[in-house]
């Protein structure tokens, strides 16, 4: 029978192959029902009703001549402005009568099909471009709930015709390159379930594109609210293979959004005290939706993403699919499998997963067994494998680079190229067949693709990229400290820099990775998950650098940082601690003495470190100390807390505020074993410069004498008793002047960021030289008098 | 909270096709302000810890979890813009070289006491209404006006 003019067809009368005619969705659920699959009972308004209704009334060329009045890309307000105008031709226009006719034919069928009078349903809009595997129009075009009679129907089925022209439908049909009269849309009506459960599945993990995982989110009435994002949900883990639950997140759900039965739309209320704690669905029913997911991905034979809501609740439900569509964006991630892909003017042979990151170029080597091996791998040859074992081991020493086809990241070819430090790409399927032997390949083990010939911007080192250890790296008498922010990368800052210690070990990320404010992590109970995590986070840096130090830097967060964190609000800005310059605020030391709870938690932190862990190379300082009061009463809370100062636990502050400066000779008798200039807030201070503030930056420079004089006033007090000194500003990276000028003043050590740790030593390798022979020859010249080498106030 | 930020975005990439935040951590609500702004941009935000990313799974921004040491470049292919606030200046330089090879801006909102790693030509400082928004480097291959 040809459809091709039908006004309504009903969706078990459509498959996957009517997208012109009824649009994807409708498409999709036609196929679905033809399945088996319970879907709602409906029928489509097909998409040529809209081109009838375009053509008869005349309509047709306005539109696309608004969409044409402007050549090239438009901005935002152009789209809105075009959007409103073409929306309101289409919703004033008169329906054919015709077409009004066979709708509200085809609703009264659907009331007998139902035998519920005045059926509500669900009209939704269904674009003949929508929910192609590559172009996701999902949520472009309108969605229209519990509708009820047939001239509300009608009214509502133009109103989805109109929502083909949203400014968002629009953009994309031009970024995508979708001719706009070519799109047509097709109109859905659906019995509305009266949804007690509502959700959405994926079949693989939208987070990470794992495709061995079903991710079902779901929560209490319509599925409005988790669209919305107005509800957490709860979260159900299925392992698609068994169809077991791997993981099961329950929270509470305070809203849910239902019928409203007045206003014939929907409406959010409290979900009852009963219900909110409990799950959204039993196992059962996950089990049974996953398995529903699955049978439908495998039918597409793509992951999809299944919308479905429970009729009836846990007992006695019935479940339906409402909508499908397939995951386009984990798709456009798929390694290409037998053909050679472009990205960025290079061409992708074959992909994987990094397993030992690192670049090379070279020829690769296709060997499938060892004879070949021996015969054909030569020096920085491109190992090109199935898998290895044992035996592959004196191939792979030589190799510049390995892929294999098979193995995950645990697999011996992964194990052992990270142990060698050779680049290394396992899983790569087909890369013995794509691969030629004897040809130049660039392999990319930090992304796991192999380029085809050498991609000079691949292997060109990025700037700010760790620089690789040279062969010789000189030994100073000024010890070259790093800054470290992010524990999970000290070990390979550690074995990379091969730096002296940590100077700085900052607090605030492991804050940020806590991911609440620490007063809210306190009133919650939680203060031992942040004890537990900054102990973590220590441990991770302590431990490859040990027994070198490593110096902890407390919490030093300004109170406008505090603001990202849940929590931040109340405890920051409602507590009344944000204040025009939040950098001269509520911070440092003081804070310690006015919180001395969340201080005694970092505190109890150090204390696990140096005393389950055994670290005892973990040492503490103190930020921005503003008086002697502030550092006696914090010093007192540590002692308080086990951290006494003594032969095995040194004890710092910084020097970044003036009066540091001014009074360091009584700090030294309070007892500190060491300081740190923090060039940063020390320049502000000493120059009452406004760090934020942009007109005033010109005059910002760590290299103003007033700012090195107060640095050569503290070392020389410092190195008089014997105390420490130490720079952990930005100062010594950005200018080799202010590492010279330490050096000749006779700072002890420096620490700086992690990219300039080598950089600095051989810096201060190449002054220290400079020194001794500048020293030689004055003793010479002054008969050996080393009184040359007291330090000078700069000039 | 991050007003500037938003707002500048607002200002300077209003025809974004795509805008990816990197490090999203807890909070979500930047990258769906820029959203809100900019309802024709795709915004994707990132995070390497999954169950930081899994909170986000329902915002209207997509929310998916990669390496930057060691990304998965095709999430970020055809972005315009990259940002990232408050990063731990050890994944700046991977921030950078990511930037590079998808030819997309990059822009950083350091804490306070990192500001002055950024003081380099290499990044140009923006500014607006007197306060400092954060730093930018230009990898764009075209303009966006």
């Amino acid at each position: 029978m040809d459809r091709s003019h039908s006004i309504v067809v009903w969706l078990d009368q459509v498959g996957k192959n009517d997208i012109q005619l009824v649009g994807g969705k409708c498409a999709n659920l036609g196929e679905l029902t033809a399945k088996g699959i319970s879907v709602p009972p409906g029928f489509a308004v097909t998409a040529d009703a809209f081109r009838r209704f375009l053509e008869e009334t005349r309509i047709g060329d306005v539109i696309h001549k608004t969409l044409n009045s402007s050549n090239g890309p438009r901005d935002p307000k152009q789209y809105e402005e075009a959007s409103q105008e073409i929306r309101k031709i289409i919703e004033s226009a008169p329906m054919p009568l015709d077409i009004a006719e066979e709708v509200r034919i085809a609703y009264h069928d659907l009331e007998k099909k139902t035998g519920t009078a005045q059926v509500k349903v669900a009209v939704r809009s269904s674009a003949t471009s929508e929910d192609l595997p590559d172009a996701s129009f999902a949520g472009q075009q309108d969605t229209f709930l519990n509708v009820k009679g047939e001239e509300q129907l009608v009214h509502y089925v133009q109103k989805c015709w109109s929502s083909l022209y949203t400014p968002r439908a629009i953009f994309y049909r031009e970024e995508k390159g979708f001719p706009h009269e070519k799109v047509l849309i097709s109109v859905g009506v659906q019995k509305m379930v009266d949804s007690e459960v509502s959700g959405v599945i994926f079949t693989l993990d939208p987070v990470n594109g794992d495709p061995s995982k079903i991710i079902i989110e779901s929560t209490w009435g319509l599925g409005e609210a988790l669209v919305a994002g107005v509800v957490r949900p709860d979260r159900f883990i299925v392992d698609k293979g068994t169809l077991q639950i791997v993981h099961k997140e329950i929270v509470p759900k305070m809203v849910e959004h239902v019928p409203n039965h007045k206003t014939g739309l929907t409406s959010q209320r409290e979900v009852p005290a009963e219900r909110r704690n409990a799950s959204s669905l039993s196992d059962e029913q996950v089990v049974e939706l996953a398995r529903l997911a699955r049978d439908i991905e495998d039918h597409y034979q793509t992951p999809q993403d299944v919308e479905f809501a429970v009729e009836g609740g846990k007992t006695g439900h019935a479940v339906y699919v409402v909508q499908t569509r397939p995951e386009t964006f984990w798709a456009k991630m798929k390694a290409p499998s037998t053909s050679s892909i472009h990205v960025m003017d290079r061409v992708i042979v074959v992909q994987g997963l990094a397993a030992s990151p690192g670049l090379h170029a070279g020829r690769a080597k296709i060997v499938l067994n060892l004879q070949d091996a021996g015969r054909m791998m030569k020096e920085k040859d491109i190992l090109v494998t199935r898998m290895t074992n044992p035996d592959w081991v004196p191939y792979m020493k030589i190799a510049g680079a390995i892929v294999t086809e098979d193995g995950g990241t645990t697999c011996h070819a992964a194990i052992v190229s990270r142990e060698m430090g050779i680049p290394c790409i396992v899983g790569a399927r087909n890369a013995t067949r794509l691969l030629g032997s004897g040809k130049e390949y660039t392999v990319d083990a930090k992304t796991g693709v192999v380029y085809q010939g050498l991609v000079e911007e691949v292997l060109k080192p990025a700037a700010g990229a760790i620089v690789q250890v040279p062969t010789v790296i000189p030994v100073t008498s000024t010890r070259i400290y790093v800054n470290i922010s992010l524990p999970e990368l000290a070990e390979k800052v550690a074995r990379e820099t091969q730096a002296d210690g940590v100077g700085l070990l900052r607090a605030e990320h492991m804050m940020l990775s806590v991911g609440k404010h620490p007063r809210l992590l306190i009133e919650e109970g939680g203060g031992q998950r942040m004890v537990d995590a900054f102990a973590e986070g220590v441990r991770k840096v302590a431990t490859p650098f040990a027994p070198k130090p490593v110096v902890y830097r407390c919490l030093d967060f300004k109170p406008d940082e505090f603001l990202g964190l849940p929590g931040g609000e109340k405890y920051e800005k409602d507590a009344g601690h944000v204040g025009p310059n939040p950098l001269l605020g509520f911070r440092g030391a003081f804070r310690y003495v006015k919180e001395p709870d969340v201080f005694r938690l970092e505190c109890q932190a150090i204390r696990k470190v140096r005393e389950e862990f055994k670290l005892t190379n973990v040492h503490v300082m103190l930020p921005f100390v503003r008086t002697l009061e502030d550092f006696r009463n914090a010093k007192k809370i540590m002692e308080e807390e086990g951290l006494k100062r003594g032969p095995d636990f040194k004890l710092w502050i910084m020097c970044e505020v003036p009066a540091t400066v001014f009074l360091i000779d009584k700090f030294v008798q309070e007892g500190i074993d060491g300081i740190s200039f923090g060039t940063n807030d020390l320049t502000m201070l000493v120059l009452g410069i406004d760090r934020d503030d942009a007109s005033i930056q010109e005059i910002y420079d760590e290299r103003n004498l007033a700012v090195l004089r107060a640095m050569s006033h503290v070392i020389r007090v410092c190195r008089e008793n014997g105390v420490t000194t130490s720079i952990c500003g930005q100062a010594p990276s950005n200018y080799p002047e202010v590492v010279e000028f330490l050096v000749r003043e006779g700072a002890v050590s420096m620490s700086v960021n992690p990219d300039k740790v080598i950089e600095t030593k051989q810096l201060v390798a190449g002054i220290e030289q400079k020194l001794i022979l500048e020293g030689m020859r004055r003793m010479r010249e002054n008969n050996g008098d080393p009184a040359v080498f007291q330090p000078r106030w700069p000039k | 909270m991050f007003d500037e930020l938003v707002e500048y975005v607002r200002e300077n990439y209003s025809r974004a096709s795509k805008i990816v935040e990197l490090g999203v951590g807890s909070r979500i609500d930047v990258a769906e302000r820029i959203k809100k702004y900019l309802p024709l941009a795709e915004v994707l935000v990132m995070d390497n810890d999954e169950a930081s990313v899994r909170r986000h799974v329902t915002s209207p921004v997509r929310a998916v979890a990669d390496d930057l040491m060691s990304p998965q470049t095709p999430i970020y292919r055809d972005a315009t813009l990259v940002y990232s606030i408050h990063p731990p200046l050890e994944i700046v330089g991977p921030m950078v070289e990511l930037a590079g090879r998808v030819g997309a801006d990059l822009l950083v909102v350091p804490r306070s006491d990192e500001q002055e790693a950024f003081h380099h030509s290499d990044w140009q400082k923006l500014v607006r209404n007197g306060r400092t928004v954060g730093w930018l480097r230009i990898f764009r291959r075209e303009t966006l006006t």
